[in-house]
């Protein structure tokens, strides 16, 4: 069984967050009571480790640079020949574009969308490069490849198609 | 013909280390797992190991080793803590109180035996190393409970209280779990391991499971260290008293200091008069 304390120190080392960053961010608590509750010298009642639990979850985009790894493995399970980012329509969180091989069967794009959720623990939108779709084409102007190391080079407009 | 003298059997004298120890052991590990590191399957598998070792090598251990499984099985029932909301005091009040009449009630009126026993009244007077031992655990809580809970933070597993009505209901429930913690571990537990290991071997496994109740509780970071010791001693203490009176009264000053303690650490300007 995984006790909260394990709990909260793996939340926060996958948010990156240090515990004075976390503290503000959760608030009503300071970094000396997020060290003793990680090191579960003191218990946080419910409702503080579920606040602190919330705000040690990762933005979409930081989950997504240190997975980049992760998701393109799962891209190249379901047929995925290339994944871009690109933000969403309105300034916010970023969006998935792939593209899928010939072969692809007809569950790899949510196989792929249910795996890559999974994985970061928050939703992200994955969309199918369809050169039809007019929001596609707008994402694709801003759109970026994911790579392995770290990938914000600049999209190759020809290669979206 | 004379009458023969009547020798009873040494308890000390029993072989310490044989198969009947490891029911003993069994038992003392599943307190750890269950209270202690909180793993409740694990707990609950030694608990049940614990039962079949001792029905293979002893029936009247393993007759007397359900007695104490029952309890801790109801105590791991619902959760420790010093939640001292009125349902939560309500819940656990319940379970604690269940755990000991259980035990109590089936040695009572099953077995028929009457082994687990709440002597209150014993007829006797404390002696002045009795008294002078109270003034004693006074010192000593002092001296050691502020440093303990403030210097390691862990005065923050109970309940900040500045409110009169909060502040009696942790005085109630400090005091509560006080009486309780003899009533289980001392009057039940040590005195059933006692009827089948020596005195120091039944208290060194009760300790475990007592001082594991108390980590549950919020004795975290080197607690152990402060409670197997006065878990000891209180097995230790009722050994030589044979007063469930006395080992309360100590229990309970230990427990006023604490009270006093919990109440200056979140309210530092109160009782201002310990040392850390």
């Amino acid at each position: 069984m995984i006790s909260i304390a394990q709990k909260l120190r793996a939340a926060r080392e996958r948010s990156g967050l240090t515990q004075e960053a976390l503290a503000a961010a959760a608030g009503g608590v300071n970094q000396a009571q997020i060290s003793l509750y990680e090191r579960g010298i003191v218990r946080p009642d419910d409702a503080v480790a579920e606040r602190i639990l919330r705000a040690a979850k990762p933005r979409p985009g930081v989950a997504l640079r240190r997975n980049t790894d992760r998701i393109l493995a799962i891209g190249s399970r379901h047929a995925v020949t290339r994944v871009l980012v690109a933000e969403a329509p309105d300034g916010g969180e970023p969006v998935l574009i792939v593209s899928l091989a010939p072969t692809a069967a007809p569950h790899d794009l949510s196989g792929f969308a249910v795996e890559v959720e999974d994985l970061l623990d928050v939703p992200i939108p994955v969309f199918l490069d369809e050169p039809g779709n007019a929001e596609v084409r707008e994402l694709l102007q801003r759109a970026t490849p994911l790579t392995e190391d770290g990938g914000d080079g600049p999209h190759d407009p020809r290669a979206a198609g | 013909m004379t009458a023969q003298p009547v020798v009873l059997p040494d308890r000390d004298r029993r072989p310490a280390v044989s198969w009947r120890l490891l029911p003993g052991v069994l038992l003392s590990l599943s307190g750890v797992l269950l209270y202690g590191i909180g793993t409740d399957v694990g707990g609950y598998v030694a608990l049940a190991a614990s039962l079949i070792t001792a029905a293979v090598i002893d029936r009247r251990l393993f007759k007397d080793l359900v007695l104490i499984a029952a309890g801790m099985i109801i105590i791991s029932a619902v959760p420790l803590d010093s939640d001292i909301s009125i349902g939560h005091m309500a819940q656990m009040g319940s379970a604690l109180a269940l755990a000991v009449l259980v035990p109590y009630a089936v040695s009572r009126w099953v077995y028929r035996d009457h082994s687990v026993r709440f002597p209150v009244n014993t007829g006797q007077r404390w002696s002045r190393a009795e008294r002078l031992y109270l003034v004693f655990i006074v010192a000593l809580g002092y001296a050691i409970l502020p440093f303990y809970m403030i210097s390691t933070g862990v005065y923050q597993n109970w309940p900040n209280v500045s409110e009169p009505d909060a502040m009696i209901r942790l005085f109630i429930g400090v005091n509560a779990v006080g009486i309780w913690d003899e009533l289980f571990f001392v009057c039940t537990t040590f005195t059933l391991l006692r009827r089948h290991y020596p005195d120091w071997l039944a208290n060194v496994l009760q300790a475990f499971v007592f001082s594991s109740f108390l980590w549950e509780l919020g004795y975290h970071a080197w607690g152990p260290l402060l409670t197997y010791p006065f878990a000891l001693l209180q097995g230790y203490t009722f050994k030589r008293t044979k007063s469930l009176t006395y080992v309360v009264s100590v229990h309970l000053l230990f427990d006023l200091v604490l009270f006093l303690v919990l109440v200056h650490a979140h309210n530092r300007q109160w009782l201002d008069f310990f040392v850390y």
